[in-house]
Formats: C-alpha cells, sequence, structure tokens
C-alpha cells in the first residue's frame, strides 16, 4: 500500500494466537498548532500522542473554544469537520467518548480530538463552530445517549422519538425483539402494558 | 410526533398561505425510503426537515459482534450501488491497522474495480437524476452503459450489486479469462455513449431550466456543511481523496480532479460526467500497467489487529465514505464507525432547497445522490 500511515509503534505483528499489546504511542512534543493550543488554553489538552493522525485528549468544558480555536487560528485552520463520533466504554471512569475528525483544507492535515464525557454529563455542541456537526451530534444522541449542550434541534436521528435505549451502549443487547416499542408499534405480539420489556441476549 | 416544530402543530394553525406537506417515505423520486416535512409558502419551499431511518439496521452495532473477515459483507450492504468502492473502505482501514501488506497486482485491479463501481454508480444517478425530472430516454441509456459493468462484476464475482469482492490483504480471485478484453471493449465504446447522453442534456432547454441556478451551495457553505465528494467539487473546491491521501495506487495514475463553478445542480451534473470520462481514463492506465504476480498478501488465519485506532476514508462515488475502526487486540473489533457520505451530504438539502419550489426538491435529492442504505445504516 503506498497510503502507509507513519505508524509510531513497532512494526505491528500478527500473531495467529494471541492479541499482540501494542507499545505505547509516543507524545507529540515539537508541532506549533499544539504549542499554540497549550499556550491559549493552559489547562485544555489532556494529553497529546501521535496515532494514525495526531490525536489530543481535550478536557469538556474547553471542546467548543478549541474548536473555535482550531479552524480561526491562522496556522491551524482547520475549517472541515470531517467526522464527529462517539464510543462507550464501559469500564472507563469517564464512560463516553466523542471523537472529532477535523481536517484542514489549506494545509491538508487531519488532526483527531478526543473528549472523556462523564455518566450523566452533557457536552458542549459545535454546530455553531461547523454547521456540519448538526446530524453527527444527533446520531451521537440517539446511538449514545451522550446530550450536547446548546444544540439547535437534539433529537433522534435514526430512531424513533419514543424508542427506549441507545443501542451502541455496550449493555445494550445485539438482539432486542422484546422491546417496548416493537411491541406497541409493530403487533407481533398482543402488548401487555405489565409486561417486562428489559431485552436480553438470545 | 417525529417532525421538527414548523410552525403547524403547537404554534396554532399555519399562515393563510402556509402549509405543512408530507413527502414520502414512499415516494419514488426519494430513492428509497426519505420522509421529507415540506413547509411551503405556495408553490415556494419555507422550510423542510428531513426524517430519516427508516432502513437503520444497525450495522455498527452487528460489526463490532463480528469477527474482522465475516464484516465485509455488510459494507456491500451500506451503500448498495457500490459495493465495491464499500467494501474497499473497510478492508483498507483494517490492512492499516493490521500492517498488512497487498500485493502490486491486487492494488491494480482494486483500482479498475472500483473506477468501474464510480461509473456504475454515477450511471445509476445520472438515469433516476433525469428521470426523475422528467428526461426518460436518458435513463434506458444509462441503464444500458451500466449493465455492462454490471456483467463484468458478475463474471467476476458471480454477484452484481453485492458483490463482497475484496479480501483482507488482497483479492479473493484472479481476472478470469477474458477479464481486460471485456474491459477494454467497454472503455473503448464508453466516450461515445458519454457524448450522446451529453447531445441529449447538455443543451436541452428544459434540463437547463431545471439545473440551471438551482441549489446553489457555495464552497464556503459546502464546507460548513461537511459536505464531500461531487456535491463538495461541483461548488468549485478542488478536492478528491485520491489525491489529498492517495490509497492504492492512485499516486501513480495520471487524471484530473474536474470542479464546477456555480454550485447548482446543473455544475453537479457536469462534475459527474466528468469523473466518468476520468475513470475511464484511470482504467486504462490500470490495464496498460497491470503487473502479474500474486493476488493475497500475507494474512494471518485470524486477523488480530494490534490494539489501536485507524481512521482511514476513500472517495466513494457519493463522497467521503471513512472507517473510524478501533481494536482490542482481539478478533471483534472495539467500535467501527462509519462514515456515511450521502447522510452527512443530504443535511444541505435544507441549504439548499429554501426558496425554490417543490418540483426543485426532487431534482435536489437527485442531485446530492442519495442510497438511503447508506444514510440510514
Amino acid at each position: 500500500m503506498t497510503d502507509k500511515p507513519e505508524k509510531p509503534k513497532s512494526a505491528p505483528k500478527v500473531s495467529a494466537k494471541k492479541p499482540v499489546a501494542s507499545s505505547e504511542p509516543p507524545p507529540i512534543t515539537d508541532d506549533p498548532i499544539v504549542d499554540r493550543l497549550r499556550q491559549q488554553f493552559p489547562e485544555a489538552v489532556l494529553e497529546a500522542i501521535q496515532l494514525d493522525w495526531p490525536t489530543l485528549r481535550i478536557a469538556r468544558d474547553y471542546i467548543l473554544r478549541v474548536c473555535r480555536f482550531l479552524r480561526d487560528d491562522a496556522e491551524a485552520q482547520f475549517d472541515f469537520l470531517t467526522d464527529l463520533t462517539g464510543r462507550h466504554i464501559p469500564d472507563a471512569e469517564k464512560p463516553f467518548q466523542v471523537i472529532y475528525h477535523l481536517y484542514s483544507f489549506p494545509r491538508n492535515a487531519r488532526l483527531r480530538l478526543k473528549v472523556d464525557v462523564g455518566q450523566d454529563e452533557a457536552i458542549p455542541s459545535v454546530v455553531e463552530v461547523w454547521s456540519g456537526a448538526n446530524w453527527m451530534e444527533r446520531e451521537v444522541y440517539d446511538l449514545f445517549g451522550i446530550r450536547f449542550e446548546n444544540h439547535p434541534d437534539l433529537r433522534r436521528l435514526l430512531l424513533p422519538e419514543d424508542w427506549e435505549g441507545h443501542p451502541l451502549r455496550k449493555d445494550y443487547p445485539l438482539l432486542f425483539r422484546y422491546n417496548r416499542w416493537t411491541q406497541e408499534h409493530l403487533n407481533m405480539i398482543p402488548f401487555d402494558p405489565e409486561g417486562e420489556y428489559t431485552g436480553k441476549f438470545e | 410526533m417525529y417532525q421538527r416544530d414548523l410552525g403547524a402543530t403547537e404554534k396554532g394553525s399555519p399562515g393563510i398561505r402556509e402549509m405543512v406537506l408530507n413527502m414520502g417515505p414512499q415516494h419514488p423520486a426519494t430513492h428509497g425510503v426519505l420522509r421529507i416535512i415540506l413547509k411551503l409558502d405556495g408553490e415556494t419551499v419555507v422550510d423542510l426537515d428531513c426524517d430519516i431511518g427508516y432502513l437503520h439496521r444497525g450495522v455498527e452495532k452487528i460489526c463490532e459482534n463480528r469477527p474482522y473477515t465475516h464484516i465485509e459483507p455488510y459494507f456491500d450492504r451500506l451503500d448498495y450501488v457500490a459495493g465495491v468502492s464499500n467494501n474497499l473502505a473497510y478492508i483498507e482501514a483494517v490492512e492499516k491497522l493490521a500492517g498488512i501488506e497487498v500485493p502490486p497486482r491486487a492494488q491494480y485491479i482494486r483500482v479498475i474495480l472500483t473506477e468501474l463501481q464510480r461509473i456504475a454508480s454515477h450511471l445509476l444517478w445520472l438515469g433516476t437524476h433525469a428521470m426523475d425530472i422528467g428526461a426518460v430516454t436518458i435513463f434506458l441509456y444509462a441503464f444500458r452503459e451500466r449493465e455492462e459493468v454490471l456483467n463484468i462484476f458478475e463474471n467476476y464475482f458471480g454477484a452484481r450489486l453485492t458483490t463482497n469482492a475484496l479480501r483482507i490483504g488482497g483479492l479473493f480471485y484472479d481476472t478470469y479469462p477474458g477479464f481486460e478484453e471485456q474491459v477494454r471493449a467497454f472503455c473503448r465504446i464508453f466516450p461515445e455513449r458519454l457524448n450522446e447522453y451529453e447531445t441529449i442534456l447538455n443543451e436541452n432547454r428544459i434540463w437547463l431550466g431545471r439545473t440551471v441556478g438551482v441549489g446553489v451551495l457555495t464552497a464556503e457553505e459546502a464546507k460548513d456543511l461537511s459536505v464531500t465528494g461531487p456535491v463538495l467539487r461541483g461548488s468549485g473546491v478542488k478536492w478528491d481523496i485520491r489525491k489529498a491521501f492517495p490509497y492504492e495506487v492512485y499516486d501513480e495514475l495520471d487524471w484530473e480532479v474536474p470542479v464546477g463553478e456555480n454550485g447548482d445542480t446543473y455544475d453537479r451534473y457536469l462534475v459527474r460526467m466528468e469523473e466518468m470520462r476520468q475513470s475511464r481514463h484511470i482504467i486504462l492506465q490500470a490495464l496498460d500497467r497491470l503487473p502479474q504476480g500474486p493476488i493475497l498478501g500475507k494474512v494471518p488465519k485470524m486477523i488480530r489487529p494490534p490494539a489501536g485506532e485507524v481512521y482511514h476514508s476513500i472517495e466513494s462515488p457519493k463522497g467521503e465514505l471513512g472507517v473510524y475502526l478501533v481494536s482490542n487486540g482481539t478478533s471483534f473489533p472495539e467500535r467501527l464507525r462509519i462514515r456515511p457520505p450521502s447522510q452527512i451530504n443530504l443535511q444541505a438539502l435544507r441549504k439548499m432547497a429554501i426558496g425554490h419550489m417543490v418540483a426543485d426538491v426532487i431534482a435536489l435529492i437527485g442531485s446530492i445522490d442519495i442510497v438511503l442504505g447508506e444514510v440510514d445504516r
């Protein structure tokens, strides 16, 4: 492949027997944009490591300011939000993560931002920085249940408005046939209002 | 229940002239099961809201519960008119994460197949988009050539749409005898056929009336809305992932990125027509350089990428198709996010449609080129 990422790890060995533990990715020390960001917001950047793209862990309260700074800064110029998604890590102290992939047209560079979000915490919306974040945040809200503060129109995107639960959470079952919504709307079996619709693995 | 408050429900009845109209999900011009709630003033669109999710199958959830080798068929069923491109996005992400090398012959064949797929997808777009606007002849013409491509796919994989074409580390099949001749024969007739379509459309007064100046999206708006692919290029941004972050062997081949000027429906049409010409050009070059050799690299029986994460994207016919893959070191992915280009492009519909007629909404849906299998996943 010609498009090989500059993997900082030792060349990954693919073993058929046991999972390979990857070595720790190196921290970013000499990136001017990270330095500027640290100068501007001393408490915002919790961690900066070099994965396939530079990856920064940002404090939750700073994400909107950091995004606006990265978009408007004359050196960073991250004028395009490629992707916004979430992740559920049940064992972590803060079980949710929101992941931003930014792209800069003038510099042809990507940057990944990660924000840890606690169980019942909300995260500032970045729709006012990039309008494209609107549906992406709605999807994260829909599938993970992470709320976004000051989102102009935070509704479920893919699932019905009265659906219960958030499917991409790890504790949500894969086969969830006996749930309240399908019983009420699809007439599969008579709906018992007293019934228990918690979902189970089949 | 599902709609954004467009002023019709809680805040009293709509104004004297305004009315709310439901379009879809069972509407042939929405290309699947897209539902749009339109707020109209006479025939002019004042506001609209898209309701998606009728085809939601939870592909991302399913993929978290499948081994890496079993996931590929699910990608065929995202953008089901461009199966090979979808396969490529996933396969390359896994290869990048696991550090698997792909032999050059497989890379060239992948380029040929994805470019053929781009032509097939754009031909389907051309036929249906033009038919939505009222040109029925072009639909039959475009499907005639699409059939040729699908025949090549059928000979190659035994399937026409859900090809399941590639394997982690290369390809499953080598080319069949006569593959090269069949592809070259298609490339020989294709420019003439493209000229035929353009004779019908390019200076057609009805076509111009329905597309020129309709749904203008400026470059700034397009970037702000995260729009990619032909829609972004139609707005005049010369950006293509095949040039920006070349994958496979695109950096060895010589081709141009077409761009529009005005960002209207007509320019997006011109961009896609030119893209088909460029795809043909890429295919011919790749055929000339096609090396001999193995088609499958060294791949372990169980794919267990080291713990880590990767974001990889390719230029699918619809735009930037990205795969964000997080591995925890086992044979099941920890998290797999698909960045669906047509869903994110569909967000721009509201911006494009406001101020235009109801009939223009039909033209704009076609112009964005959505496939609901990918929008809803």
